[in-house]
This record gives structure tokens, C-alpha cells and sequence, in this order.
């Protein structure tokens, strides 16, 4: 996933004069390689523009200027035959030959991509199922395949018995499994999620991380997951993008990527040294951006400093 | 409950009744048998079916009248700033006041009746249905949007169920509105219809007929109370689904 000469601002109306209005540069020639079938986490303080680029990949915004570029080696997710299968056509969870694939490019930007918004979006008036399947049947897809397909995540989902229910009727974990059942049953090459955890318990927000890590080691697509959690995004992530603004009318900066913990390890220990240390690391790049001299003097007045609430949390604890 | 409240108005109905002991305030049961017999085996049933064909079909077009306009106002800002206004200065005026001009202009038939039902249900439909569907949250669109959806894609599968609700609301409020409607334009200038019923029994001092036709005009508006809110029920049972999830829509 490549990100080229990204461009983009918000006008927001003067709160001192009326009908006049302020530009706000999020992005400025902004460019990113997002390196394939990894997880990438995006993190930042809030306001810093994180959530936009989402958007603006997932084609909700659109963009002065700047292109997105997705190669042949974003793999699309659940194509990748699993170990044991003889590549015959569909197995017994539900893989599919290349030609059965939906074309599952996104009208908007021509682009296949899925995203998980930060509150799920699950319509509450349709069933779980219709919920899952919906994008498919927008896309035109045909309907006995469609089935088949939203069975078989299901399945891999472990939701098959919330099949006929509400999302009203459903847990917080519960609904997250449906919405990335929603994404993954698209087969994107790239996932995209915005918070997807920031709603959950601590505990269920552990399980579902575990989750994410199943189902990308399982279906191997790009994933760009933005957060404000240190801890989320060094567990999860094989790659980590500090993101900053620190100065309403500069766009954001982006600091070199960080190796993240990984997501294809096989034993991946929440209290691991490594992950501390990394944590610790991270801590001080954010630290070290607030801190830019020639930033925070010319701009005392305007710029707030940004504290990451986790990071505040931390520090009240010590 | 619903049975409580029935017999508390049953009772003091009777004990009124009783103590005022005049010949316009018969006995609750007196009334009921009367209504019976006068439904099955007189012409109260053929205008109770003509008073309930006059208010559905009125109901029918208004909500197809004002539902698209009030989606397009709440979806769209450019419908919103011609169509608001509008419905505005329009909805103050006391349309039951146009009675004569209406019959003036379409008849004495059901025409007239039935489309001064729908110049009053409009305006009750139009802005609770704007309003639904302006505020529809936009997580919903923007979910939907993710999928690939069009633009007709966002009316089938976000903003009609969105505003589901907003119109059974609507509709259920309207049938009180609706069936006093009809009464005051089926006592003008007709021999059809409830209304008509009750002005002329009344007019013949017959007061079992006329109470006859009362409890038939608040039967007829119940019966549409209770289609709109079973409809309620069935198409928007998702909800009563659950209870720890916020319904914003």
C-alpha cells in the first residue's frame, strides 16, 4: 500500500468572525509505504489527522490532491490456501478458487479496501446475517455464493448462533467479531480499522487484539490499524507509524516506521520485557516531538500540549 | 392495565348515568347492546366501512405524499432550504377552515373529505419524517458508504429503516387527528359516513343512534391506533432487540 503526494485540509469556520473560515492542513505532500500482508499501527495523539487518513484511504473523504496505490502483493484476504489443503476448489472452511472471488473493489476509490469505524456501524435494524452480508449484496454478488461465504466466516468468527439476532442483542465482543466478519467477508487486500478496540473492556479488548492476530496470520491482507493505545499498537502491530501535529495550521508529521512486536510470532507475551521496552520507546518518540524547540517557542500561545491518555494514565500511576 | 382503564370509564359512565338519570346519557350497556344489533342487522356497518375507507385512503396518500418529501428535505440541504419554509408557513393555518373551499373545489363526494384529511396528516407526517431522517447518525452513512453503496443503495438500507420508526410515531398520532377530521367534514353536506350518522340521530333526538355511532368513530380510531403500532411492532421489532444498546439513528 502506497500513499503518494497526499494532500488535504479542513475548513473550519472562525469561532472571532463570522462567515470566515480557517484552513487546516492535515496533510501536505504526504507520502507513506505501507509494506504488504503486515499490520501496520497508526498512532497519535487525537486531533492529529489519524482518523482522516482512514477516511481518505477508504474513500469517505476525498483529497486535494494524491494518489493511494494497492500492488498485487497486498494479498486479498482468504485466498492464501491453508497447510493440508490440496487446492481443489473450496475446502471445508470455505476457501474459494480465484475466479469466485467478489470483485470487491470499492466504488469510491477503486481501491479493495474494508473498514471497521470506531463504534462498529452495524445497522441495529438488520440481523447479524444481514448485517455480514450486505456488502456482498450491494456489489451484486450472487446470492447462494454470498451464502456461502458469509457461512464460512461466520463459522471462522465462531458468530454462526448470532446468525438471526440484533446487533441490540449482542455484547460489546460479540459485535466486534460481526463487524470484522462485515469487513473480512469482502476480502479486502487492505483492512482498515479506526479504534476498533477502544469500546471494550480491558478484557475483551485483550481477546479480540488475539483475534485480529488469528485472523491476519489466517488471511494475510494489509492491515492499517489506527489507535491511541502504546500497548495495542506494540502487541499487535509489525510495523508502528508515530503520527503527530503539533501545530493547528501545520500538517501532520509522520516519524519513521518502528518495528513493532510482530504479528507472526508464535508465542507473543503481554508481559515480555521486549514489549516494555518498545512501549518505553515509543513513549520517548512521542515525547521527543512535543519537544521540538523551534515548535513549542514560536507558539506558546497557540499550540496545546497533547498528553496520550494513556500515557497520562501511566504517569499518575508511577 | 389496558382492561383497568376500560372499566374505570365503564364505571363512571354507569354511576353518571345513574345519577343524572336523563334520556342523552344512557346506560353503557344499553349503548353497547344498541351498537351490536345496529352494526349487524342496520346501515351503521356499511358507514363505518365508509368512514374507514375515507380515513385509510387519506392516510395512505398522505404518508405517500409527505414521506418522499419529507426524506428528500431531511437528506438533502438544497430540498431541505425550498421545502422547510414552505411547510412552515403553510402548517399554522387552520385547514379545517378550508372545508368550504375544498368542497368548493372538489365536490361533496369522498374527494373532498379525503383531501382535507391529507392537507392536515401532511404537515403532522412531514416534519416528524424530516426530522428522522435529518438525523440519521452518520456513522450509519458512512458505514454503508464503505460497503459501496449509491445513492439509492443509502434510502433502501439506511435512511427508510432509520426513519421507520419516526413515521409509525407520526401515524399513530395522527389517527386522533384524523378521525376528527372526518367527523367534521362527514357533518357537512353528506348522508354517508359516521359523522354523518351521528349529526342525524342526534338531530332525531335519537340518542341510542347517536351514542351507536360514537363508539363506532372511537372503535374506527382505535382499530388504525392499533394496524400502525402492530405495524410498528413488526417492521421495526429490531427495536425492542436488546438493552444495552443505544438506538441513535
Amino acid at each position: 500500500m502506497k500513499i503518494r503526494d497526499l494532500s488535504c485540509s479542513f475548513r473550519v469556520s472562525s469561532s472571532r468572525k463570522q462567515n470566515s473560515f480557517l484552513t487546516v492542513p492535515i496533510f501536505s505532500r504526504f507520502d507513506r509505504n505501507f509494506a504488504p500482508s503486515k499490520i501496520h499501527s497508526v498512532i497519535g495523539p487525537s486531533g492529529c489527522g489519524k482518523t482522516t487518513l482512514l477516511y481518505l484511504i477508504a474513500g469517505l473523504l476525498s483529497p486535494a490532491s494524491g494518489s493511494f496505490e494497492l500492488s498485487e502483493s497486498d494479498r486479498r484476504a482468504g485466498t492464501e490456501k491453508p497447510a493440508g489443503n490440496n487446492g481443489s476448489g473450496k475446502n471445508e472452511t470455505g476457501y474459494l478458487s480465484a475466479d469466485q472471488i467478489p470483485k470487491s473493489r470499492n466504488p469510491l476509490t477503486g481501491l479493495d479496501t474494508a473498514i471497521i469505524l470506531q463504534d462498529f456501524g452495524l445497522f441495529p435494524w438488520k440481523r447479524v446475517y444481514e448485517n455480514i452480508a450486505l456488502g456482498l449484496q450491494l456489489r451484486k454478488m450472487d446470492t447462494s455464493l454470498a451464502d456461502r461465504y458469509v457461512q464460512s466466516i461466520m463459522t471462522e468468527l465462531r458468530i454462526e448462533h448470532l446468525k438471526a439476532a440484533y446487533p441490540g442483542e449482542l455484547s460489546g465482543g460479540e459485535r466486534q467479531r460481526v463487524a470484522i466478519a462485515r469487513a473480512i467477508v469482502m476480502r479486502p487486500r487492505l483492512l482498515l480499522m479506526d479504534e476498533p478496540f477502544s469500546s471494550l473492556d480491558a478484557m475483551h479488548r485483550e481477546r479480540m487484539q488475539d483475534l485480529l492476530l488469528d485472523i491476519h496470520q489466517h488471511h494475510k491482507m494489509t492491515v492499517i490499524l489506527v489507535t491511541h493505545s502504546i500497548g495495542e499498537a506494540a502487541y499487535v502491530s509489525d510495523r508502528i507509524h508515530i503520527m503527530k501535529k503539533d501545530r493547528q495550521d501545520e500538517p501532520a508529521v509522520m516519524l519513521p516506521e518502528i518495528e513493532g512486536l510482530g504479528s507472526g510470532r508464535k508465542e507473543r507475551k503481554r508481559g515480555s520485557a521486549e514489549l516494555f521496552t518498545l512501549m518505553d520507546r515509543m513513549r520517548s518518540e512521542l515525547d521527543i516531538l512535543q519537544d521540538i524547540p523551534s515548535i513549542s517557542d514560536s507558539s506558546k500561545k497557540s499550540s496545546k500540549k497533547l498528553v496520550i491518555p494513556e500515557q497520562k494514565k501511566r504517569r499518575n500511576r508511577e | 392495565m389496558k382492561k383497568i382503564a376500560v372499566l374505570i370509564v365503564f364505571f363512571l359512565w354507569y354511576l353518571l348515568s345513574l345519577l343524572l338519570d336523563v334520556s342523552f346519557l344512557p346506560q353503557p350497556h344499553k349503548v353497547l347492546q344498541h351498537t351490536y344489533l345496529q352494526f349487524l342487522y342496520a346501515d351503521l356497518s356499511l358507514h363505518f366501512f365508509i368512514s374507514a375507507y375515507r380515513i385509510g385512503i387519506a392516510m395512505a396518500a398522505a404518508v405517500l405524499i409527505a414521506a418522499p418529501l419529507a426524506i428528500l428535505a431531511g437528506r438533502n440541504s438544497l430540498a431541505d432550504t425550498i421545502l422547510s419554509p414552505m411547510a412552515q408557513v403553510l402548517y399554522p393555518i387552520p385547514k379545517v377552515a378550508l372545508l368550504p373551499i375544498v368542497m368548493l373545489f372538489f365536490g361533496l363526494g369522498d374527494a373532498s373529505k379525503i383531501i382535507l384529511i391529507v392537507l392536515i396528516i401532511f404537515f403532522q407526517l412531514f416534519f416528524v419524517i424530516r426530522d428522522a431522517a435529518a438525523g440519521i447518525d452518520q456513522r450509519y452513512i458512512h458505514s454503508i458508504r464503505s460497503l459501496g453503496a449509491s445513492k439509492t443503495d443509502i434510502l433502501v438500507h439506511v435512511t427508510i429503516p432509520a426513519a421507520l420508526p419516526g413515521l409509525f410515531t407520526a401515524l399513530r398520532v395522527s389517527t386522533g387527528t384524523a378521525t376528527a377530521v372526518l367527523f367534521l367534514a362527514e357533518s357537512f353536506a353528506s348522508i354517508t359516513g359516521l359523522g354523518w350518522y351521528i349529526i342525524d340521530s342526534w338531530a332525531r333526538l335519537d340518542y341510542l343512534d347517536m351514542y351507536a355511532g360514537i363508539v363506532t368513530l372511537s372503535i374506527l380510531g382505535a382499530l388504525f391506533f392499533f394496524i400502525f403500532d402492530g405495524l410498528e411492532r413488526y417492521y421495526c421489532r429490531w427495536r425492542r432487540a436488546g438493552t444495552f444498546f443505544e438506538h441513535r439513528v
